[in-house]
């Protein structure tokens, strides 16, 4: 098993952006990339608002801190719908050794999807 | 941070605190430090005594003469000794092509350790032709596949004991038995089966066996390999330098090695049952804990022993694939738990388990399992704990996905 940061390791451990069960999915822009059968799959959703980006995920720990960094940035202001995200900045951020390249790759075709949607 | 709960025994155990203690005595200007082939003097026969009953006590184990162990530095080179030496004696060499020109078939099977397997792919290089059977889907080797892979200059035959991924054991009586009628030699790697099941070298027509020290409460870094006082089984030796071990395994005899690991074996002969006991009531416990959680799938079998009273699983192992969970944040999930994803070897690559894709399982399935190595020393409160754990984990990281 590899080492995480700490970035990582808070974004594995203390999620805030797992699509809760109890929300409409009527209500919201959603677009997916990758496949489970692949070892790793990204669900996007973002609210009528586009303020908050929900998600699902299959895959490794790297996966599930990427698109939670993803949907904090978003929370937090620093990336909207349309804009494109740093990928380079990103892998960098969470140590994500380039094997694991096709995470951010996926996770960027969900994220254009949600744009282009 | 809770304390990191070890269920990891396959990969290797700790030192029983009572082969710690006869270790020490080794070691030190007070103890028996000197070197066991010094005969001129007391010490070293002292030494070279101690060593003595340290394989006595490995013999006693497995039925066999004390004449018949030979010392090495672990499994992995017991199997590369009896592997490479096998073949090498028993076959010939064409000077000037450099082929192998007779005898030089061998039988494997694809779910061995990688110890057996790389020293193949070696023997490969080297000419030799080698047979991968492929195990059914409960991990066994069916008897008529092996029969069918024999051949007129088949030399070796090796088959591991129990399986160090998914504690399936092999048939080893019925496939010695194959190997004797056609005068082929067998090796078995009985590294994760010594201790937990009875090995009976003089009713089982086993000509060659590995074990390892590390995986019987005895130190790391030391190993025997079974070599049968017959005609039929000969062995060239790797290593060179002094002819210890009747010439097949040169080198200065670690004496606290050798008596760590005697009495680790002495120590697994007293307590067999009652280990036996104690693992099989936790690995029930972790089992029936972990089954209602449902979309998880046992890769071995679920009971121990076949209706005929003969092991078929040793109880220390339980691999579970969980289904809906990507393996590697499975185990980081689990981090409390030291455990293993695939063989602890290959942890660190994120390949699935060859063992588990042999066995016919999809790769997500294989790399969603993880083997829970239960031991001596493991605690029914360890095993709450475990339970706990998995529950919680298990449910979080497929909610993520669900």
């Amino acid at each position: 098993m590899l080492e995480y940061n700490a970035l990582v390791e808070n974004a594995f451990m203390h999620p805030q952006f797992v699509l809760p069960n109890n929300i409409s999915l009527d209500l919201l822009q959603h677009s997916q990339a990758g496949a489970r059968p692949h070892g790793v799959w990204f669900a996007l959703y973002f609210d009528c608002n586009a303020t908050k980006l929900y998600y699902k995920v299959y895959g490794s720990p790297y996966a599930i801190a990427a698109v939670e960094t993803l949907a904090r940035l978003v929370a937090d202001g620093n990336l909207s719908i349309g804009q494109a995200f740093d990928a380079e900045s990103l892998r960098q951020q969470l140590n994500m050794p380039y094997p694991y390249m096709n995470v951010l790759i996926k996770l960027e075709d969900a994220w254009m999807g949600l744009s282009t949607g | 941070m809770n304390k990191t709960i070890y269920l990891d025994y396959a990969a290797t155990t700790p030192v029983d605190k009572r082969v710690a203690e006869k270790m020490v005595d080794c070691m030190t200007n007070e103890g028996c430090f000197a070197n066991p082939a010094s005969s001129s003097h007391h010490l070293g026969r002292e030494a070279r005594g101690k060593v003595e009953v340290a394989r006595r006590q490995v013999s006693a184990l497995i039925n066999a003469k004390p004449e018949e162990i030979i010392w090495t530095s672990g499994a992995t080179e017991s199997n590369n000794l009896a592997l490479k030496g096998v073949a090498h004696y028993h076959t010939k060499v064409d000077p000037n092509t450099k082929q192998v020109t007779e005898r030089k078939h061998i039988v494997t099977c694809r779910t061995e350790h990688k110890a057996v397997l790389d020293t193949c792919k070696f023997l490969e290089k080297e000419g030799y032709e080698v047979t991968y059977l492929t195990p059914e889907c409960n991990g066994q080797i069916c008897m008529q596949q092996l029969n069918d892979a024999l051949r007129e200059d088949t030399v070796l035959v090796s088959i591991m004991h129990v399986n160090n991924e998914i504690g399936v054991v092999q048939d080893i009586e019925a496939i010695a038995q194959i190997c004797s009628d056609r005068d082929i030699v067998f090796h078995v790697d009985a590294a994760q089966s010594a201790g937990k099941i009875a090995i009976d070298v003089s009713k089982t027509p086993v000509d060659l066996m590995s074990f390892s020290g590390h995986k019987i409460y005895g130190p790391k870094g030391i190993g025997v390999l079974y070599v049968r006082e017959t005609q039929r089984v000969q062995v060239e030796p790797m290593i060179h330098g002094g002819g210890h071990e009747s010439g097949l395994r040169s080198g200065t005899l670690a004496t606290h090695q050798i008596v760590g690991m005697g009495e680790a074996f002495a120590l697994a002969q007293a307590e067999l049952e009652s280990d036996s006991l104690h693992i099989s009531n936790l690995r029930e416990k972790l089992w029936s804990s972990i089954k209602p959680l449902g979309g998880v799938q046992l890769n071995g079998f679920d009971e121990i022993y076949r209706e005929d009273g003969k092991a078929q699983q040793v109880a220390g192992i339980l691999n579970v694939s969980f289904e809906g969970i990507e393996g590697e944040s499975l185990l980081y999930a689990l981090s409390e738990l030291a455990v293993s994803s695939g063989s602890a070897c290959t942890s660190a690559n994120a390949e699935p388990s060859y063992v588990l894709r042999a066995l016919g399982r999809d790769d997500q399935a294989a790399q969603s399992s993880i083997r829970f190595s239960i031991g001596r020393f493991t605690s029914e409160s360890d095993i709450d704990r475990a339970i706990e754990v998995i529950h919680q984990q298990v449910k979080r990281i497929r909610a993520f996905a669900a």
